[in-house]
């Protein structure tokens, strides 16, 4: 057996984050390790609730707590029961170099897609191209 | 060996003979495993953000024929790899990103495949393509670096 490059999957508990799971589990293939990774960061998040979590560690842990009550009921939704690991950080910026430390394959973030001020608001996803030595996939 | 299931993946990949462009087919052509299809797609327009002086009729058919040459630098010294899989190319006369979009859209395919433009980390800002495609594609994107 050669060794298997696993996929990255960022996780925040969003829809996005959930279509980006679900890509990763239809296309990738079953041999392949998945890694999802909740990044408890001190950037925005796109959901409106979990947008200002400052470096608090109470309001972290609820942070932390709401994304496990999500992925909880969307790996169950999936019927893969998968770990998911937390971690601290910039997200786009853990996420790369959790990705370079696994020599993983490719990272899949989600990502929402905007009409209007796009160049305004930060983006994982586009955070994470410049930063990602490794393919990313973004779901919209 | 198809490890993406019988069906293989419908990929279009955005082409215009950079070294992030000829990566991206590299990993499109890889991955689309051999019942895949890989379709290597060039604009003829520039992307808005770039300074583009107005062009007349026959400057769009220089244009074009400028894309169909470019796209056509794809298919050198790759044959190798065309066995496996099946690849083709198109120049549409529109901005980069939507002829992607575009192309995606009439293949139904499971992805857009581009290049990233950075250069180590010293470049803080993605190509406008793949800003473009963030942005507006309905379908994933994969940007490989």
């Amino acid at each position: 057996m050669t060794h298997q490059r696993p996929i990255i999957v960022g996780y925040d508990g969003s829809d996005e984050a959930r279509a980006a799971m679900l890509w990763a589990l239809r296309d990738a293939p079953s041999d392949q390790p998945l890694k999802v990774v909740a990044v408890l960061g001190l950037e925005p998040s796109p959901i409106p609730g979990l947008s200002r979590l400052s470096g608090r560690p109470d309001e972290a842990d609820r942070v932390a707590m709401r994304i496990a009550g999500r992925w909880d009921e969307d790996s169950r939704a999936l019927g893969h029961i998968i770990d998911l690991e937390f971690t601290r950080g910039r997200p786009a910026q853990a996420l790369a170099e959790i990705a370079e430390h696994e020599d993983a394959a490719m990272i899949v973030v989600g990502h929402r897609r905007t009409r209007a001020l796009a160049p305004l608001r930060s983006s994982v996803a586009r955070d994470l191209i410049r930063l990602s030595g490794c393919p990313v996939v973004v779901v919209p | 060996m198809d490890k993406h299931g019988a069906s293989g993946e419908r990929l279009v990949v955005g082409y215009d003979a950079s070294a992030g462009s000829e990566r991206a087919l590299g990993w499109a052509i890889d991955r689309a495993g051999a019942a895949g299809q890989v379709l290597v797609v060039n604009g003829a327009k520039p992307q808005p953000d770039r300074l583009a002086l107005p062009t007349s009729r026959r400057d769009r058919s220089a244009r074009t024929a400028t894309a169909e040459a470019v796209v056509d630098l794809a298919f050198l010294e790759r044959d190798d790899l065309y066995k496996s899989v099946r690849c083709d190319s198109q120049v549409r006369d529109a901005a980069p990103a939507d002829a992607l979009m575009q192309a995606a859209e009439e293949l139904d395919a499971h992805a857009i495949v581009v290049g990233s433009r950075h250069q180590g980390r010293l470049r803080a800002s993605t190509g406008s393509v793949s800003a473009e495609l963030l942005e507006h594609s309905p379908r994933p994107v994969v940007i490989v670096p």
